[in-house]
């Protein structure tokens, strides 16, 4: 997903670091089929049972669920690699934290799949249809606790204190992601209504935490960063991430047709992602809720819909000025964060080439 | 007092005076943990990173603490922070030095049933409408995943202050319990959505210890023992009655959905049938029903129905072969199996003496 949010990141990221693109790749395979190994699950994750376990739900209540969701990729590995060499540390003995990065995207593709469709909408219950999402979202949930025992087991032989940060980072970007779709919802339900620009920043930066906040924060904690150090990375990525979805809404005001080629089962996330937040608020777009009068809550894919067919009749020239003015801005922020604590020059000239700032 | 009255009326002696002598002071550490308006400095404190922007705080407490607030101000009995009460005092510790951990505890509970009640489709809990019947499925999903994972923001931030090895001690366990609870999770969906009939007793138990262990007991258990420095031996002790305890709280709870033997139960009758979950109530039925019963029953669990009339089919059949009293049995043996470790503790007598009356309490006289 990185390559939508990072411009010019086949030729930046994946060209360039394709040897580090195939360690992940292969650490991946290995670890995708340790997800079914009984002996590998009973000696490192689940442990041995009291009583017994029903392996048998494996194949059925989590792989076969789930497969259709990790064929996309986060692409955060790779941000996460050049951020740690970036730092002085070879990444490869750190690869397998890539499997936090990883699962918890793949995790978060099934909660958005989850969240926004359209069954929950609607007045009448379909039992048959919550059960089998609920199903999904469960092997989710599995999906993104999984990794967690590479934590627990001290996988990448962290001091006590770094092991209790990277819980608490792996915490909170199940709180933060979670607290800007929670909003996101809420303002959907309330045909974004009153939406102001502040909350808009902030939630984004939230709702996209696990992009940029995650592999930078993760490489922090390996690296052992001091604190000062740290806040300044956390405002610095912080101002990235807001910069990123600028960016990519520039896009999807310039050149609509790109958003029609997402892969179907992204296309929830895909609702977050291009959120035409500046459109609305700037040319104080709304929406009407007719369509939705029989219905519990608003569907998004209509909301968008009807936001979509405003934004192609106005003229969005003075949009665009502002949101460039103030992506000059936020980027400038990311890079004078990370200068004040002379961290991460690498990354930063890299990013630099990729939106050509 | 009425309510307190009500509530304490089934304990027994030692345990209801232990409970009415804590219970303010418990509810006072959920209202402090979990408060019922959020400034910036809360959120940035409990998300973990200084917001660049202004965040949308309405927004924000509407969709992920005021569901779980809506249940915490349900008055459930608060259980399982009376049982971390009972085990940190039982080793010596003041739980005034630990006043955000019974809040923490409960907050995590409540949030995590808002997630039951929407993989169960259950209606009403605690005698109100659940999280997903309120909110809707989409936000009740977000704001249970996401007031739980928050709910642990005491030890995340390590807000006690407690030593690295002992801060990491809780936050490697609860992780663990983390993982446990999404395997069962998954092996208990897969037999609903499967319509799995071949479930073995052990199977059914190990995926409820692993499902619901966290909070009910074996997570409340060994975090107190931690927190309050029992030696290791105990801990495990502590585990293990944890286990026991919840077998015969779930096996209870099985028996109560299918037959509730108070309004207190708070829930609709018959969940379970129509959720269309192997219980062991079910699998023992299956076993001892004959072939066209069998059918029956099958077809009625795997149609999801909420028809009263098809429920009272299988509930039926039930009574006809005293399923109640198998089920009853097996939470009995383990009651026994958690009051012969309990003696195992090194704690005193008055404390042996509470857990004992505890056990019975949870086993035997669950409501709400």
């Amino acid at each position: 997903m990185l390559h939508h949010l990072i411009e010019n990141f086949d030729t930046e990221f994946l060209e360039a670091f394709e040897a580090d693109q195939r360690t992940i790749n292969e650490c991946f395979e290995a670890e995708y089929k340790k997800l079914s190994d009984t002996e590998h699950l009973e000696q490192n994750v689940i442990d041995e049972p009291l009583l017994a376990w029903d392996y048998r739900a494996i194949e059925p209540g989590l792989l076969e669920l789930m497969d259709p969701f990790m064929e996309s990729e986060s692409h955060t590995p790779l941000l996460f690699f050049s951020i740690l060499r970036d730092l002085g540390l070879d990444p490869k003995p750190y690869v397998k934290a890539s499997l936090l990065l990883e699962y918890s995207y793949f995790a978060l593709g099934v909660i958005d799949y989850f969240d926004f469709h359209k069954v929950f909408t609607e007045r009448k219950q379909d039992l048959l249809t919550y059960s089998e999402l609920t199903q999904v979202r469960y092997a989710a949930q599995y999906l993104i606790q999984y990794p967690r025992y590479l934590v627990i087991k001290n996988s990448f032989e962290l001091s006590k204190a770094q092991n209790i940060a990277l819980h608490k980072l792996y915490a909170t970007i199940g709180v933060t992601t979670g607290i800007g779709r929670g909003a996101f919802l809420k303002w959907g339900h309330d045909y974004f209504v009153s939406l102001i620009r502040e909350h808009y920043f902030q939630n984004s930066i939230y709702t996209l935490n696990n992009y940029f906040l995650f592999p930078a924060m993760l490489g922090a904690i390996i690296a052992d960063l001091s604190d000062a150090q740290k806040d300044s990375l956390q405002k610095g990525f912080s101002a990235l991430t807001m910069f990123a979805k600028l960016r990519l809404e520039k896009r999807y005001y310039e050149n609509q047709d790109e958003f029609k080629i997402t892969p179907p089962i992204y296309r929830d996330l895909w609702q977050l992602l291009s959120f035409p937040g500046m459109a609305l608020m700037e040319n104080g777009l709304q929406v009407d809720p007719a369509p939705y009068a029989e219905d519990k809550y608003p569907w998004f894919t209509g909301l968008y819909r009807d936001l979509n067919t405003q934004i192609q009749g106005i003229d969005m020239a003075d949009t665009i000025k502002t949101m460039e003015k103030l992506e000059t801005e936020l980027f400038e922020t990311f890079v004078s964060e990370l200068g004040r604590v002379d961290l991460l020059p690498a990354t930063v000239e890299r990013l630099r080439n990729c939106y050509r700032m | 007092m009425k309510k307190l009255d009500e509530i304490t009326k089934r304990m027994p002696p030692e345990f209801n005076d232990f409970y009415r002598q804590r219970i303010d002071f418990i509810k006072a550490s959920i209202k402090n943990y979990f408060p019922d308006q959020i400034d910036k400095d809360f959120l940035d404190r409990v998300v973990g990173q200084p917001s660049l922007f202004e965040p949308d705080l309405k927004a924000t407490y509407d969709t992920i603490f005021l569901p779980t607030q809506e249940y915490l101000g349900r008055g459930g009995k608060v259980l399982r922070p009376v049982l971390v009460a009972m085990c940190l005092e039982a080793y010596g510790a003041d739980i005034r030095d630990f006043e955000p951990v019974f809040g923490a505890i409960e907050v995590m509970e409540d949030s995590s049933i808002m997630m039951d009640d929407y993989i169960d489709n259950s209606l009403t809990r605690r005698g109100g409408p659940c999280g997903h019947i309120a909110h809707g499925y989409a936000l009740a999903n977000v704001s249970s995943c996401t007031a739980f994972a928050l709910s642990h923001y005491l030890f995340y931030n390590n807000e006690l202050k407690l030593p690295d090895d002992k801060a990491l001690k809780l936050l490697d366990y609860m992780a663990w319990e983390h993982i446990q609870m999404a395997f069962g999770q998954i092996e208990e969906l897969y037999w609903t959505q499967s319509n799995v009939n071949d479930i073995t007793v052990d199977q059914y138990l190990q995926e409820t210890i692993a499902r619901c262990a966290f909070l009910t007991f074996r997570g409340p258990m060994r975090y107190a023992g931690i927190l309050a420095d029992a030696p290791p031996q105990d801990i495990a002790v502590l585990e293990k009655i944890g286990e026991y305890l919840l077998v015969g709280y779930h096996l209870k709870g099985d028996n109560l959905d299918m037959s509730p033997d108070s309004p207190e139960w708070g829930k609709v009758a018959g969940e379970d049938i129509t959720t269309g979950r192997r219980t062991l109530l079910i699998n023992y039925l299956l076993d001892k029903a004959d072939k066209q019963e069998r059918a029956t029953i099958e077809s009625i669990i795997s149609s999801r129905t909420e028809d009263e009339e098809k429920k009272k089919v299988v509930y039926e059949l039930v009574l006809k072969y005293d399923i109640f009293a198998q089920t009853r049995d097996l939470a009995a043996e383990y009651n026994q199996l958690a009051k012969q470790e309990i003696e195992k503790l090194s704690v005193s007598d008055e404390y042996k003496l509470l857990l004992n009356q505890f056990a019975d309490y949870a086993t035997r006289r669950r409501s709400l």
